[in-house]
């Protein structure tokens, strides 16, 4: 018996519970654009004329974002670039930065290619050889920490306007329930599908934010759009994986249940906490040792590059 | 009934399953995924969790994260 798509009778591609909708090729990846579309006018993440570059891993997330957001830079009047680092991650860096080259081709978007170890002489690699590093803080959080550096350096030097990222309704998910499993509610109250230019921090935005893991799985697969075979090899049993994994199983049991917690937690529980650590007055200062935005005198970043002897 | 199934970025091996015919979720819980953790290609197509696998079917698995 051959299941139907709910708007046209065609095959259908996709049944996705928590919406109790079945969809064709066609009207599945129309229904993904209009969901990007509407995050990103529900938030108001990009304006007119604003320049808002990808930062693309490589990974299905976020070349599925540069891909809908090449189909959405006319419509909303963006100009869209995307960045690459190159974190010197053997050997998905190299297969990353090829996938992304040919797809920026393909989709006609310019890429910057920012490679970490000629910009600061270190590698993620480099990181994860140092057993003195990795007591004090986990790899994945000395590489995201490294990554959000480089999208704020980056983008201050090279004006951009929005800084857009891959992140999924199943990433925030998981990032509400982790900080929230250990308390750290001044975090939780951060956040939020865009992040606006503050401090010395470009804006940040994320269109994904409403759209399920898995739908764009099938977003990529359905328009054939390339992204790396192997996932990093230092995430491997990350606490983070472990934590999505445990959604699943609720959403498993209870479709629908990931966008309940995220949607009820931006729009009931964030706003107290916001008000609560006052974060719309919370300023930075500036790292003693590079100028960037800092929560404290010298930057994470600084003083990594401190242990790891390079300054 | 036999059926090929490959893990994207992984090892193929074909199954041999006890039955006729079997709903693909039905296949991957036996197989340890959770439906709503991966994306299914039944000879070339994306195909729903709710359709069925026969005799000859090749699956490619696409696991959304990586435990």
């Amino acid at each position: 018996m051959m299941l139907k798509c709910k708007k046209c009778n065609n095959k259908s591609i996709a049944f996705l519970k928590y919406a109790n909708l079945r969809l064709c090729k066609e009207h599945f990846i129309e229904f993904f654009i209009k969901r990007v579309k509407r995050t990103i006018k529900r938030y108001k993440m990009v304006n007119s004329n604003e320049v808002v570059v990808v930062a693309v891993s490589g990974g299905k997330d976020s070349n599925s974002l540069l891909h809908v957001m090449s189909l959405l830079r006319d419509e909303l009047n963006f100009k869209l670039r995307a960045l690459i680092i190159d974190l010197g991650i053997d050997p998905i860096s190299e297969e990353s930065i090829k996938i992304v080259k040919n797809l920026c081709k393909k989709l006609k978007v310019e890429l910057d290619i920012f490679n970490l170890k000629e910009e600061f002489n270190f590698t993620i690699s480099d990181i994860a050889k140092n057993k003195r590093l990795l007591r004090k803080r986990s790899i994945c959080s000395y590489c995201g920490m490294v990554k959000r550096y480089v999208l704020n350096y980056y983008a201050l030097r090279n004006k951009i306007d929005k800084v857009a990222t891959g992140h999924n309704l199943d990433d925030i998910a998981q990032a509400i329930v982790s900080e929230f499993f250990v308390g750290n509610y001044e975090q939780l109250a951060r956040i939020y599908p865009i992040s606006p230019a503050k401090n010395g921090l470009v804006a940040k935005i994320k269109p994904l934010a409403e759209t399920p893991e898995k739908d764009v799985m099938i977003y990529a697969l359905a328009n054939n759009i390339p992204f790396v075979r192997e996932s990093c090899p230092y995430a491997r049993g990350a606490k983070s994986i472990e934590i999505k994994h445990l959604l699943n199983e609720f959403e498993d049991k209870f479709p629908g249940y990931k966008i309940s917690l995220v949607r009820n937690f931006f729009k009931k529980l964030r706003p107290i906490l916001v008000n609560y650590y006052k974060l719309e007055e919370y300023k930075l200062m500036k790292c003693e040792i590079c100028g960037m935005p800092s929560s404290t005198n010298v930057c994470s970043f600084c003083k990594l590059r401190k242990y790891l002897g390079l300054i | 009934m036999k059926v090929k199934i490959t893990i994207f970025g992984k090892e193929s091996k074909v199954l041999e399953l006890p039955k006729q015919r079997i709903k693909i979720e039905e296949l991957l819980r036996e197989l340890g995924y959770l439906p709503v953790e991966v994306v299914v290609v039944k000879n070339g197509e994306i195909v729903p969790e709710d359709e069925e696998v026969v005799d000859g079917d090749e699956l490619i698995i696409y696991p959304i994260i990586l435990l």
